[in-house]
């Protein structure tokens, strides 16, 4: 049988580090504002699929705990923002901690079983914690995406599962906060004797050069590990730990990311998850890892905010003016500019001028309805004017808003982010992130924001 | 056709602006129109008045705010173009007259802004992408490019907003009657770069009204009349999307007055015309305006306003109650406001703040949108 397991992957890390613990020991990663499990995930699948040029996957899962709906799929506004036609299945996996390996699981079934050729799972938790918990310190925010097709880099090699049912982390329908029962409990019933077995039984079918070890806390993990003198592979653990926090249900994925990319071909490694039972996957490296992505997911654009900019970001303070009670923004609107919003789809005329947004005359020639659709989200641009907006209601004030000449493209009004006012100026080349524009109605309204482009430090 | 002499203004109103929480848009209406009625000499306004084009921004229930209000049966058209609204209530009226299908017409532009709860615009999700869309957000975006290329600066837009607020303070119906200096203007708070508190307009309650009759009754009137020499209107797609828009004009304005001045017979408007109102609903859309309406070469405005150029007593003075800046800004109130300190300015009314030489000529400009509409009317008094 031929090997099927990850071809290709990509992690986002939100660039919000908050400090926890004494003397800025410790950070979570913190979505901002305009970000949910959706965008985070588009933005680590974009990160996967950046320069692919081989086969277009035929499906697509998506694993959270926080979706932003808790009835409407997920996994399809990815695939919009993605632009990917050729996918057919799309597939939200949720409930679990475990969700985004399951998905994992899933989608190297898909591929073995001849459904599709190549398949991409986008995992992404941005969990919170009621504010002042301790639960709070320790959870942050990430995602990860894996290309999943034949002759991969890491082979799914084989796999270790157990179910059960135990109440030791939950969030109800309709809570906002993740609640877990006292520590200790869940770190010894809900998850070293779960996962424990399993990951000695794995154990015996081989060495192991890495491990990707899910776990409530550091400590635990580290002790377990130590435990089992396995602890290649939990140093990024380690940095993971000290940088992003417990990511949810992408925690597992984000330190197989880091075990990967130390790992030589023929090397094995292990990746462990839990939730209601647990799960051991056992991957072997067959070839040299392509590219490592993860340091610079962790460092890009990074920076410092405190806790009163959290509770901002994260709604959890009241403000003076309310969003308005109302229905929000026509479902049929969102019906009509899907391809525009989520997916930065313009038009070009057959006389070459393109067009954002859609319309039905040309600006420049006048002929009517003559357009073929273009995308322009992997489009650059540049600033051709910009403002900042402080009346602009906002968790992070003033809101750059900027016109984007679109290279070999359309102007676009839309707003800058990931950018400090100072820095922006006329001619400040561009690229587009998938953010939430806002929450209008109560629901997330897509749309997409101009980022500078850097590989480096926060501008 | 050329609305040129084809009507005139025999009447004019305006209620106090400000923050008139103890008044109804009715209530307002009713000031406005009482005055003008009262100015034109008409005692039975069921008589004389033919019909009534109103128009509203912000209107909570329609036309119907007039016709309650002035407890009339009339004919009654209600328009809309943004911040232009007023300008093209009028522009509707005189073209209904000029067209002979009316002899006498009531003009209202009202608004009632402060009934939101808000300091300055409410911000109102349209659309899915529609953001991030404040009018100070979005009049700004000509600021960067504009100081990057002429290398203006906010202290001429701050010079801009002392000017109309000295003039305000001269106006009695005004809602600011504060001076301020130059350095009040750059350390206030920050609205939208480089928008500072005083560069923008101040949004109030408020309604103006003016009185059209044809050129043949015009002077069956108790007021003198003031002749309408031009009232044109300009419309531009979105200039976001224009990929040829260069962010240092407006392009309804510069067809606008192209159109104006050509129905008004003016080839040297900057020096035939003897004062204007133009829209500051920021400080460099009055700026902007200057240029784009003619009043100096695209670029010098800057040193046009250090010379003192667009003041009371300068060589063309602008704003001469102190715009929406310092008068106020009742959306479709604005229009109607600026025609009717223009005729008080042509006939030598305008008490403190009247313009020396005894001004023949007067215009009035209005932009709406993101800018994509302009409307313009040029007053004269012969």
């Amino acid at each position: 049988m031929t090997s099927v397991g990850i071809a290709r992957w990509g992690v986002y890390v939100p660039r919000n580090r908050l400090p926890v613990g004494k003397a800025g020991e410790a950070a979570r990663a913190v979505a901002g504002p305009d970000e949910d499990a959706i965008t985070l995930a588009v933005a680590a699948a974009r990160e996967c699929l950046h320069g692919y040029q081989g086969e277009e996957p035929s499906a697509l899962l998506f694993a959270s705990t926080c979706a932003p709906y808790a009835q409407k799929q997920a996994a399809a506004t990815v695939v919009a923002a993605l632009g990917l036609t050729g996918v057919m299945r799309s597939v939200d996996v949720a409930g679990s901690l475990r969700a985004g390996s399951d998905a994992l699981q899933l989608a190297c079934d898909i591929v073995a079983s001849g459904a599709s050729a190549s398949v991409l799972v986008v995992i992404a938790d941005c969990p919170i914690a009621a504010p002042g918990s301790p639960r709070e310190r320790v959870l942050g925010d990430a995602a990860v995406a894996f290309l999943i097709s034949e002759h991969p880099v890491a082979a799914l090699q084989s796999r270790y599962l157990h179910t059960d049912s135990l109440l030791d982390t939950w969030r109800v329908a309709g809570d906002r906060f993740q609640h877990q029962w006292e520590d200790r409990f869940v770190t010894l019933h809900g998850w070293r004797e779960a996962l424990l077995p399993l990951l000695q039984e794995a154990l015996t079918v081989g060495p192991v050069h890495a491990l990707a070890l899910a776990a409530p806390d550091a400590r635990a993990q580290r002790e377990l590990a130590n435990a089992l003198q396995l602890t290649h592979g939990l140093d990024p653990g380690t940095s993971i730990w000290q940088q992003v926090g417990h990511c949810g249900t992408a925690l597992s994925s984000l330190l197989l990311v880091a075990a990967l990319e130390q790992v030589n071909p023929g090397e094995t490694l292990l990746q462990a998850d839990y939730g209601d039972g647990a799960s051991v996957l056992r991957w072997q490296c067959q070839q040299v890892v392509p590219r490592k992505v993860l340091e610079q997911a962790l460092r890009a654009r990074r920076r410092t905010v405190d806790y009163a900019w959290y509770l901002r970001a994260k709604e959890l303070l009241p403000g003076e003016y309310p969003p308005p009670l109302d229905q929000g923004i026509p479902a049929t609107v969102h019906f009509r500019e899907r391809a525009e919003d989520l997916g930065l789809i313009g038009q070009v005329c057959i006389c070459g001028t393109p067009q954002f947004p859609r319309g039905r005359i040309c600006q420049h020639c006048g002929a009517v309805d003559q357009f073929t659709p273009r995308r322009y989200a992997e489009a650059t641009g540049e600033v051709v004017t910009y403002t900042h907006d402080a009346f602009f209601p906002s968790a992070e004030p003033p809101t750059t808003a900027a016109i984007i000449q679109v290279r070999d493209g359309p102007r676009i009004h839309l707003q800058l982010a990931e950018v400090a006012a100072k820095a922006v100026t006329i001619g400040l080349p561009v690229e587009f992130a998938f953010r939430c524009i806002h929450c209008s109605g109560g629901k997330p309204n897509y749309f997409w924001k101009a980022i500078p482009i850097s590989h480096g430090e926060a501008l | 056709m050329s609305l040129r002499d084809k009507a005139a203004v025999v009447g004019a109103g305006c209620c106090h602006f400000g923050e008139n929480w103890d008044q109804s848009e009715e209530d307002m209406i009713v000031t406005a129109v009482l005055e003008a009625y009262a100015d034109a000499g008409i005692e039975s306004a069921d008589k004389q008045i033919d019909a009534i084009y109103c128009g509203s921004l912000y209107t909570k229930n329609g036309p119907v705010e007039v016709s309650e209000a002035l407890k009339l049966y009339k004919p009654l058209t209600a328009v809309s173009n943004y911040c232009a609204t007023g300008t093209e209530a009028f522009r509707a009226g005189v073209m209904a007259v000029a067209a002979g299908v009316y002899d006498t017409v009531l003009v209202v532009g009202y608004d009632k802004p402060k009934d939101r709860g808000v300091a300055g615009p409410s911000v109102v999700m349209r659309g899915v992408r529609d953001l991030p869309a404040t009018p100070a957000g979005w009049f700004a975006l000509c600021a960067a490019p504009y100081f990057e290329r002429f290398g203006a600066g906010r202290e001429d837009l701050a010079r801009i907003a002392v000017k109309n607020h000295y003039n305000g303070s001269l106006a009695p119906k005004s809602f600011l009657k504060k001076t301020i200096a130059v350095e009040d203007v750059l350390t206030a708070r920050m609205i939208s770069w480089p928008f500072g508190l005083y560069d923008c307009a101040a949004q109030t309650d408020g309604a103006a009204a003016v009185i059209v009759t044809r050129a043949g009754l015009a002077h069956s009137f108790a007021a003198p009349p003031v002749w309408v020499k031009a009232v044109v209107s300009a419309s531009a797609p979105h200039p976001h999307r224009d990929p040829d828009h260069d962010f240092v004009r407006w392009k309804p304005t510069e067809r606008a007055a192209q159109a104006a001045y050509a129905m008004a017979g003016l080839d040297r408007p900057d020096q035939q015309i003897d004062l204007a109102q133009v829209h500051d609903c920021f400080t460099l859309t009055e700026l902007l305006s200057y240029e784009d309406l003619g009043f100096c070469p695209k670029g010098e405005a800057r040193h046009a306003i250090a010379e003192g150029q667009f003041s009371l007593r300068g060589s063309l003075p602008v704003n001469t109650d102190g715009g929406l800046k310092a008068f106020g800004h009742p959306t479709g109130a604005t229009g109607v406001r600026m025609l009717v300190e223009n005729v008080l300015q042509l006939r030598g009314q305008a008490g403190e703040r009247q313009v020396a030489g005894k001004p023949v000529l007067a215009l009035s400009h209005n932009i709406g949108g993101f800018p994509t509409g302009c409307a313009m009317a040029i007053l004269g008094r012969e």
